[in-house]
């Protein structure tokens, strides 16, 4: 009996051994499957539409815990939320103007509910403990439409968990909140009447507030309202500057006080490459919280999530594994 | 005694479920850094031409550490291979078009590009994590009038496994499933999927072979298909055969992607295994669910010269996919395993 108990020890700590080695920075894929909730920006202000497209590859969602999705506006204030029920391999696109949600841009936060209120995590897997859900994982993904500037842009996700990282110790040892991090790079052209870059910075702080660790939810990384912006041109610093993040703040390049119409100008006529581009690199502040983003260009409608990276490999000397 | 090992009994099976897999699954994120090599997929032929954006946030590759691109056709053939060179907070771009144009009608393709570094000019030495690099592609068609934004495979993920080894992602996003939702391939619809299944020519005309290379999957070379109607009605399988970077468009899959009125959109699951009714394994292990054969791709919904919206596809793992829920009324609890390609 007592080398049993002495083997189970063992297990016991072995296995939460190998969930304080484990890594959670928000390095996983958003475009993989996602549990516990779904957060996905949405523009639908004027002439632009969102549709958000799910999907329900793993098993049904439409018990009494339904799928239910709270809309908050640009500043992360509540509006409205409406039930989404899938079947297994079932789809649909939400429309937030065909919803009732007040026109504007903003955030959504995809979960379950039992009560049409307050939202409660997805489970890592059908059936899984401690609630042995009757629901299984999502994908997600934003389609932001916009006639005007005749555009479709893909907006991927944030995943607050993804469940088909974990390695040891499920639920604890997974990446949770992926692509939220320390820092955030891109590159663009120089700004001109017809060309025009917009960041759209994604700091999701008072959405995170209603997936509170107390029902279930990962514990999130701290967040940013604040980030410093360091700019170069052919490898040289050019700008050192900060800028603020409330929730889904966009940042046009060329107007925006702060840049000082640094990216006006032309970058290095010394450099000769195919194209000549500005690189910015994004690092949240205080140093160590998180956000995401992506990039847009008016002038030639396309449209991704920025690269991402922890703030600390992006120090000198680099040091790699930070969220 | 006895309510302590019902304790430690309690906590080991809550901690084991489904636990014991692999980690390294292709579940990086391909936008965070990458170290060792990226292989970045480029669209080429007539009026496409594709701009690879490279950029390094963390160290030079200048002089003997420079970068090489070796560029393969949509079928693996190696083609040629160019040096790159890029300083630390540089960013540089590069057409796949201006680099194969000495090739006349034999570079007007479509393909992928392996990035690393080179010792000999020939095949590729990794980049090291701590000059690891960020890469994308733009995808431009000026008679369709749309960029496409592509991301890359990154065969490291620099960032995952430094403190756990175990952890390390690699060849992410190449997984053993994919999904995607379409609307009805009727007119004006066209829907098309770029399929990129990397396979052992490119690995090993590249060089990328363990132990300076991570070991990569198994390549995908036929994938079973299982198409439903916007009603989780299941309607067809299929198979299809990539190679290497293969492209269809749904109407020429099959006719019923444009026959399902009244519904307006399918939803289609990709597998390159079909593990239905099979218990969770433990890995690693003989089982084939343990290293499934992997891929990535592409969708593209347009109406040509109006619209485009073209992103990455979903990814899961097969078994996850397959086995789940699919045969819920077969295998109760259904299965889903975490840290399966």
């Amino acid at each position: 009996m007592r080398r049993f108990a002495a083997g189970l020890t063992i297990l016991v700590f072995m296995t939460l051994a190998g969930e304080v080695a484990a890594q959670n920075n928000g390095t996983a894929d958003p475009l993989g499957l996602i549990s516990s909730a779904v957060i996905q920006p949405y523009w639908s202000a004027g002439a632009d539409f969102t549709l958000i497209e799910l999907s329900s590859p793993v098993f049904f969602n439409n018990d009494s815990g339904t799928l239910h999705a709270i809309f908050f506006n640009a500043a992360c204030a509540r509006l409205v939320s409406r039930a989404v029920p899938l079947t297994i391999n079932h789809i649909a696109l939400l429309d937030s103007d065909i919803l009732g949600v007040p026109a504007g841009n903003g955030l959504v936060a995809i979960a379950r509910t039992t009560d049409g209120v307050n939202l409660v995590p997805l489970p890592q897997a059908p059936f899984a403990p401690p609630n042995f859900d009757f629901a299984g994982p999502l994908h997600s993904r934003g389609h932001w439409v916009s006639f005007a500037n005749d555009h479709i842009n893909v907006v991927d996700p944030i995943a607050v968990s993804s469940p088909e990282t974990l390695i040891t110790a499920p639920p604890l040892n997974q990446q949770t909140y992926s692509p939220l991090r320390s820092a955030a790079t891109y590159t663009n052209p120089q700004n001109t009447a017809t060309v025009a870059t917009t960041i759209f910075l994604i700091c999701p702080g008072p959405v995170v507030a209603f997936l509170p660790a107390s029902a279930g939810f990962p514990a999130p990384p701290p967040l940013t309202n604040t980030i410093r912006v360091v700019i170069y041109n052919n490898e040289e610093l050019q700008l050192d500057t900060q800028i603020n993040c409330a929730c889904l703040t966009a940042v046009p390049l060329a107007t925006t006080a702060a840049f000082a119409g640094t990216y006006l100008q032309l970058p290095d006529p010394q450099d000769f490459s195919l194209v000549r581009l500005w690189y910015t690199e994004l690092f949240s502040f205080p140093f160590g919280s998180s956000f995401t983003g992506y990039r847009g260009e008016t002038g030639s409608f396309f449209f991704s999530r920025l690269f991402n990276a922890s703030g600390l490999a992006l120090s000198d000397p680099p040091v790699l594994g930070n969220r | 005694m006895r309510k302590i090992i019902g304790v430690l009994v309690g906590m080991a099976l809550v901690f084991m479920v489904g636990s014991a897999n692999a980690a390294n699954n292709g579940t990086g994120d391909p936008l965070g850094l990458i170290a060792s090599a990226a292989i970045q997929p480029f669209f080429s032929t007539g009026p496409d031409d594709t701009l690879i954006e490279v950029t390094s946030p963390l160290d030079d590759h200048l002089g003997s550490d420079r970068l090489h691109v070796i560029y393969f056709n949509q079928f693996c053939n190696r083609l040629i291979s160019r040096p790159k060179e890029i300083s630390r907070k540089g960013a540089i771009v590069f057409s796949p078009d201006l680099d194969l144009a000495g090739l006349g009608p034999a570079g007007n393709v479509n393909g992928l590009a392996a990035i690393g570094r080179t010792a000999n000019n020939i095949s590729l030495s990794p980049i090291p994590a701590l000059a690891a690099i960020h890469v994308k592609g733009f995808w431009f068609n000026i008679l369709q009038d749309f960029i496409r934004v592509m991301d890359p495979i990154a065969v490291d993920s620099a960032e995952t496994g430094v403190v756990n080894a175990a952890d390390k992602q690699t060849y992410s996003p190449l997984r053993s499933g994919v999904s995607f939702v379409a609307p009805q391939d009727v007119v004006p619809f066209v829907t098309t999927l770029h399929l990129i299944c990397p396979n052992t020519i490119i690995y090993s005309e590249a060089g990328l072979f363990p132990p300076l290379f991570p070991q990569p999957p198994l390549s995908a070379s036929t994938l079973l298909g299982f198409l439903y109607d916007d009603d989780e009605n299941f309607i067809l399988d299929f198979f299809l055969t990539c190679s290497c970077s293969s492209m269809f468009q749904l109407a020429s899959i099959s006719p019923l992607y444009g026959a399902l009125a009244p519904s307006f959109l399918t939803y289609t699951e990709l597998v390159t295994q079909n593990p239905v009714g099979q218990l969770a394994p433990v890995c690693p292990s003989a089982n084939p669910v343990c290293n499934p054969p992997a891929f990535t791709g592409y969708r593209a919904v347009s109406v040509v010269g109006v619209f485009d919206g073209f992103g990455r596809l979903n990814n899961g793992a097969a078994y996850n996919y397959r086995n789940a829920g699919d045969e819920f009324l077969g295998l109760f609890p259904p299965n889903f395993t975490p840290g399966l390609r």
